[in-house]
């Protein structure tokens, strides 16, 4: 009754219909029945033992029946009506064959024992017990047998076993075993199975806290039970004062220990272990995670850090956080946990349905719950196959200033117990929040962070830049001083007329010091260059730049090491792009007369103009000694020489490549290199290729080469032809 | 079931009613942009997976490297059937882009088998929404779940491999129907067996959901009325007794209803009753008279699987989102077609269409299924851009029929087409200088109607040239062979014109300034106009 009675007060308002009101009709005729037997064992002087032996039946009779209408409905069989019409027909028949004394004849109490003398009504009794009894069993099982749910096979056990008890224990009650207190803890113990079942499938909505209280006094009453019989058994007090004395006792006991608090609480958690594995101290979950959060760390270990210390206490088996990514439309995971690797490379779409669900309902969702939403039929199929990869049963949105900005995934848990309702609409939701809070700090600190990356890298260029603009001085000082001493001695020389004691024609002379001046100029010229490339509005124009590869060629070839062989190849149709002349062929320039520069003596230097993909690229190869793979991008700045004892032979600033690559990149272009030290490097430029001019006057394709008079000619090689000639300098 | 982890009848087993309907008739309850915004992601997808199969890249060679989910209309022309025959007629494993599961076979026009591949998630897609049709033609409000599992379905539908089986089976892996006869036993049986199994076993186990034919339905029910399986019943060697009691029962029903004559409802109560074909809606009343319940239909395509459904009251139906990607070719643009020959280009799409409008649907199917822009020549007729009384949010159609050049007479009699005609006359041995053929509703039945003028000087008696063109149609389409045995009665009617009848068409024509391509009728369905001109002299002379 007080089991009922607890139930039936704590029951949420969730409509549940017939199977409900069958529930309760097994629970009252169970607790009647459970009371008769105790009072017909406890006090049989004191009642009307004929009575409580007639209500003890009609009462047992009363529970097939209840519990086929409740298996009738919990299955949905078909014929639910008929089925119990007929139940009540046989029951009606059984109560009328109790009432006029067919099923017990005679009752008699000897020794503290109940002895029923059965009449033929009995056979009807036992049949309408077993048909029924049975019938439900029979349907529970085959429904058990043709569902793959496990949430439901997990309730159709339970109920089984009740079954099975109530069925053993009313066959004790007609046979001598039916001796107190055996069947009373047999009754007892269904009652606690029944509570159980309740609690462990969520087989009718109830509250925790009545969960519990449901639990306790089953098992309060098995321990009662256990505690008066052994004082029935062991202990030599009169008969009919023994078993009242007996519960007293173990009641007081009971409620002794109940009243030491921390005891209490132990016991209300083991219960709780038992029957609310799903219910957890949400106090401690949020203070972990408030915890956790407090401390400054990037999102990645933050994230894990997180799904860490809730894991202890939600106990799930895998989890990911999912963030939005500020540069693109996408979710990518932050921190996973139980997981494979590649679940890292996860991304949702904003748009994914998946996302715009959460935003609808702003509380967690069962995963399999999600696919039933109609606005889910868009999920895509890899989405599906994402979900099963993250191994979700909870998506959990993570929400700053009415946005969605996240979601967190959790698996499930051991023993697959389920997520409450409790816990998807306030538990994991109020987490979340406070996940948001702690991702959102960590993420300012990130960006903090990257910005204090990006000063001290700041700081280092800066540093290295000083450094450099320290060493250009130098060399520029060199550089400059070099022919300025030449050209100061040697002008002095004339000034004093002394040409003579160098044994030097004034004429010679006179060509040294213009050559050193022309060295000074170029250096000046390299620096306004570079200075001046943004500046300069040169007319765009259709460059054909084989044409212009070729012509360049020989000019460079004799004024800067004529003992270098250099072959060309080009396309045999002009290949145009957009661009300034001037500039394009100051790249060219550059590229070749460094090539030029570093090539051996007897080397080779090789250029070509190929067009591809929508491209005319250039490259220029040459056999010298080849570039650091460290040195790639610095090649490319501002007075760096790749190596300064080298380069001050060669002479120049450092600018040349520079300056090649400023313009390229003006041109919309790019520019790289290959290298291998000692063997050459490969200087490349790619510009847009465009379609020829309407008049292509201005972009005659030189079709010859003539070299300068003793050097080595430059071979001209048509692609997909065979060279045509190939000459070394001697 | 990869994407439902719980099959439906566990659902309905631990009373989540909610969940099951939201699953399957959730559709229902969506608004128009949510209709559009899941067709759009989905065909989104469709692009994405299907560019990748052999089928799309040997039919859209040119186009296929550009195409997207916002260019595949302008890009891709209306297809049909013929197109992707030489690359389906194999039934290749590896055509689609994704595993294909099973193969659903239709008969095309001419006789021509269609074959078109059901991927696995596509096959999926084909049983929830059956099982949704179940569901709706068992509920009688919105939310309604009443079909439970180990409910008795008899379904006297075609046999594998066509879609009606595969949608059977699909729905079957979602919930436990008690099949009678069993889909395995059933697809050993012929399509008469099937029926007669089916009825049989429910007279023994009962019935709760029944699919099958109209025409079956209305034969049977007719049947009942004469007393013809009455007597059926008594020819019985040992009858069942669950079925005498059955039958016991029936006749204290119809007893108590003053009838002498037992009906299908006396015997059954069923939950759910689920149509097929064309007419229909002329049996609504009599079937709801003899079986109880108002037939529930939906629309049915080889092609793209359960399209739309009707809900649970009404005859409207809704079109399903996931089935596939709508598109309608305005009734002008297809009117176009049929009278200069003008392929229709344009599409709308279902929040362009217009009330009292009708269109030809043309559907691209989804989960990487083979089908873009395919035109199914089903046209179907917009009654309401929503249903306030049923309060759905999408628009509203009824079935109008079929476009082109061809009759439906009924779902299971084929298409009949002029080539048909054509070859059962020719078989008939019947000289004629010309012929139309219409479809008309003689006494709520379906008729062949042929107007023939026969070459001068011939003389043949209306009923021999019915008699002889009944026979060579029977022997030109199978399906055709079974009407008479379905119906009951000759579904064909003859009319001889006067001689000259379609010359004064042909000149009548002339006045009107038609081009020469169209001086003669549309022989098939010609149109009241053209009608009247040819009946004209026939009323004169009579």
């Amino acid at each position: 009754m007080v089991l009922y009675a607890s139930l039936f007060l704590s029951r949420r308002r969730v409509r549940t219909g017939s199977v409900d009101r069958w529930f309760n009709i097994i629970l009252i005729s169970a607790a009647l029945w459970s009371m008769s037997s105790m009072i017909l064992h406890a006090a049989p002087d004191f009642v009307n033992i004929h009575w409580i032996t007639q209500s003890l039946t009609l009462t047992n009779l009363v529970i097939p029946l209840a519990v086929f209408g409740f298996v009738t409905h919990f299955l949905s069989l078909k014929k639910q009506q008929a089925w119990i019409g007929f139940g009540v027909i046989l029951f009606l028949i059984a109560t009328v064959l109790t009432v006029f004394g067919f099923v017990v004849t005679d009752i008699t109490v000897s020794e503290g024992l109940i002895w029923l003398d059965f009449g033929p009504g009995v056979y009807i009794a036992a049949g309408f017990w077993s048909f029924f009894m049975y019938s439900a069993a029979f349907f529970l099982l085959r429904d058990r047998r043709r569902s793959k749910d496990r949430e439901f096979r997990r309730r159709v056990f339970y109920l089984l076993v009740v079954l099975v008890l109530l069925t053993f224990g009313n066959t004790l009650n007609v046979t001598p075993l039916a001796v107190y207190p055996v069947d009373q803890l047999l009754a007892a113990l269904a009652a606690a199975l029944i509570a159980l079942s309740i609690s462990r499938t969520q087989l009718l909505e109830v509250q925790r806290f009545a969960r519990q209280l449901v639990v306790l006094l089953a098992f309060l009453s098995v321990f009662i039970v256990v505690v008066s019989g052994l004082i029935y058994f062991l202990g030599q007090l009169e008969e009919g004062t023994l078993q009242i004395a007996g519960v007293l006792a173990a009641s007081s006991v009971a409620v002794l220990l109940l009243s030491y608090r921390p005891l209490r609480r132990r016991i209300l958690a083991l219960i709780d272990r038992i029957v609310a594995p799903e219910s957890y101290d949400v106090r401690a979950l949020l203070y972990s995670v408030s915890k956790t959060s407090n401390r400054l760390r990037l999102p990645q270990e933050l994230g894990i850090e997180l799904l860490q210390e809730m894991q202890k206490v939600i106990g799930y088996s895998s989890a990911s956080i999912f963030l939005k990514s500020p540069s693109s439309d996408t979710y990518r995971a932050i921190a996973i946990l139980g997981l494979p690797r590649r679940a890292r490379s996860v991304t949702f779409q904003t748009n994914s349905p998946l996302l715009a669900e959460q935003d609808r309902y702003h509380y967690a969702m069962y995963v399999d719950r999600l696919h039933d939403l109609p606005r889910m039929q868009a999920l895509w199929i890899d989405e599906w196959e994402t979900l099963q990869l993250l191994k979700a049963d909870v998506l959990v949105p993570v929400f700053a200033d009415d946005e969605i900005i996240g979601l967190i995934t959790m698996g499930s848990r051991a023993n697959n117990v389920a997520y409450a309702r409790l816990e998807l609409q306030q538990t994991l939701p109020t987490v979340a929040n406070q996940i948001s809070i702690a991702l959102d700090n960590s993420r300012l600190y990130a960006r903090e962070q990257t910005r204090a990356d990006a000063l001290a890298r700041a700081n280092a260029d800066l540093r290295r830049l000083d450094q450099m603009r320290d060493e250009l001085i130098q060399n520029m000082s060199h550089e400059l001083r070099t022919p300025l001493a030449v050209i100061h001695g040697y002008a002095d020389l004339l000034a004093e007329d002394l040409a003579s004691s160098v044994a030097l024609s004034p004429q010679e002379i006179a060509e040294i010091i213009l050559k050193q001046s022309e060295r000074l100029q170029a250096l000046v010229n390299d620096i306004l260059t570079f200075s001046l490339i943004d500046t300069d509005k040169g007319q765009m124009m259709h460059v054909d730049m084989a044409g212009l590869v070729s012509g360049l060629v020989n000019t460079i070839v004799a004024a800067i090491n004529p003992g270098v062989a250099v072959t060309i190849s080009v396309p045999s149709e002009p290949t145009f792009v957009l661009g300034t002349r001037d500039q394009l062929r100051q790249v060219i320039d550059n590229l070749l007369g460094n090539a030029m520069k570093f090539s051996p003596e007897g080397g080779a230097v090789h250029i070509e103009v190929i067009q591809k993909n929508g491209e005319v690229i250039t490259s220029v190869s040459d056999e010298g000694e080849g570039i650091k793979a460290e040195d790639y991008e610095r090649i490319w700045k501002r007075f760096y020489k790749v190596d300064s004892s080298l380069s001050r032979m060669y002479g120049g600033a450092g600018l040349g490549l520079a300056i090649a690559k400023k313009i390229v990149e003006r041109h919309g272009g790019w520019v790289g290199v290959e290298s291998v030290e000692g063997t050459g490097s490969t200087f490349r430029f790619g510009l847009l290729a465009i379609a020829p001019p309407p008049s292509p006057n201005d972009n005659k394709r030189l079709e010859t080469h003539s070299s300068a008079k003793h050097v080595a000619e430059p071979t001209l090689i048509r692609q997909g032809e065979e060279p045509l000639k190939q000459t070394h300098a001697s | 079931m990869d994407r439902y982890r719980r099959k439906t009848s566990d659902l309905v087993y631990n009373r989540q009613y909610e969940r099951a309907w939201q699953r399957h008739c959730g559709f229902l309850d969506l608004t128009l942009p949510e209709f559009l915004a899941i067709q759009n992601r989905l065909m989104e997808e469709q692009v994405a997976v299907a560019k990748q199969s052999r089928l799309w890249q040997l039919m859209f060679p040119e186009t296929i490297g550009d195409l997207d989910v916002t260019n595949f209309r302008e890009i891709i022309p209306l297809t049909r059937y013929e197109d992707y025959y030489p690359h389906l007629k194999d039934r290749a494993d590896d055509i689609l882009a994704r595993p294909i599961v099973d193969w659903s076979r239709t008969t095309g026009r001419g006789g021509r088998p269609k074959w078109a591949p059901y991927t696995r998630e596509a096959y999926t897609n084909l049983g929830i929404s059956g099982l949704g049709a179940g569901i709706l033609s068992a509920a009688q409000h919105r939310g309604d779940v009443r079909i439970r599992p180990n409910d008795i379905s008899v379904t006297n539908v075609a046999p594998r491999p066509y879609t009606s089986a595969l949608m059977l089976e699909a729905a079957s892996e979602m919930f436990n129907f008690q099949y009678v006869p069993p889909l395995d036993v059933a697809s050993e049986l012929t399509f008469h067996e099937r029926i007669a199994e089916g009825f049989k076993g429910a007279m023994v186990e009962g019935m709760d959901l029944l699919g099958a034919m109209t025409v079956v339905l209305v034969k049977m029910g007719d049947a009942f009325q004469k007393g013809e399986l009455q007597r059926d019943q008594e020819q019985r060697e040992i009858p069942h007794p669950r079925a005498v009691w059955r039958y016991i029962r029936a006749r204290i029903r119809a007893r108590r209803e003053g009838r002498s004559y037992v009906l299908p409802r006396d015997i059954w109560q069923l939950k759910g009753l689920q149509c097929g074909g064309t007419d229909t809606f002329l049996y609504r009343d009599k079937i709801k008279e003899q079986w109880g319940l108002y037939p529930h239909e939906s629309y049915v395509g080889t092609e793209a699987g359960i399209m739309a459904s009707q809900a649970w009251s009404g005859t409207d139906m809704t079109f399903i989102p996931a089935a596939a990607f709508f598109e309608f070719i305005p009734e002008q643009a297809w009117a176009a077609e049929r009278l200069q020959g003008i392929s229709p280009t344009e599409t709308v799409l279902l929040d362009e269409v217009e009330v009292g409008k009708r269109y030809d649907v043309v559907v691209s199917n989804f989960y990487g299924g083979a089908f873009l822009r395919y035109r199914l020549h089903d046209v179907i007729q917009i009654t309401a851009l929503r249903s306030e009384e049923l309060g759905i949010e999408i628009p509203q159609f009824q079935f109008a029929g079929r476009s082109g050049d061809f009759i439906d007479l009924s779902s299971f009699a084929g298409l009949i087409d002029e080539k048909q005609i054509l070859q059962g006359l020719k078989r008939s041995d019947i000289n004629y200088e010309d012929w139309v053929m219409c479809k008309e509703i003689v006494e709520s039945e379906p008729h062949l109607h042929l107007y023939i003028e026969l070459e001068k000087n011939i003389v043949m008696p209306e009923h021999t040239i019915r008699e002889r063109l009944h026979k060579a149609l029977k022997e030109v389409n199978r399906e055709y062979a079974d009407i008479e045995t379905m119906l009951g009665f000759v579904p064909l009617d003859v009319t001889c014109l006067q001689t000259g009848s379609f010359d004064r068409y042909v000149k009548w024509q002339v006045a009107q300034g038609a081009d020469l391509g169209h001086l003669k009728p549309t022989r098939i369905q010609p149109g009241a106009t053209a009608m009247a001109l040819l009946l004209q002299m026939k009323a004169a002379g009579e």
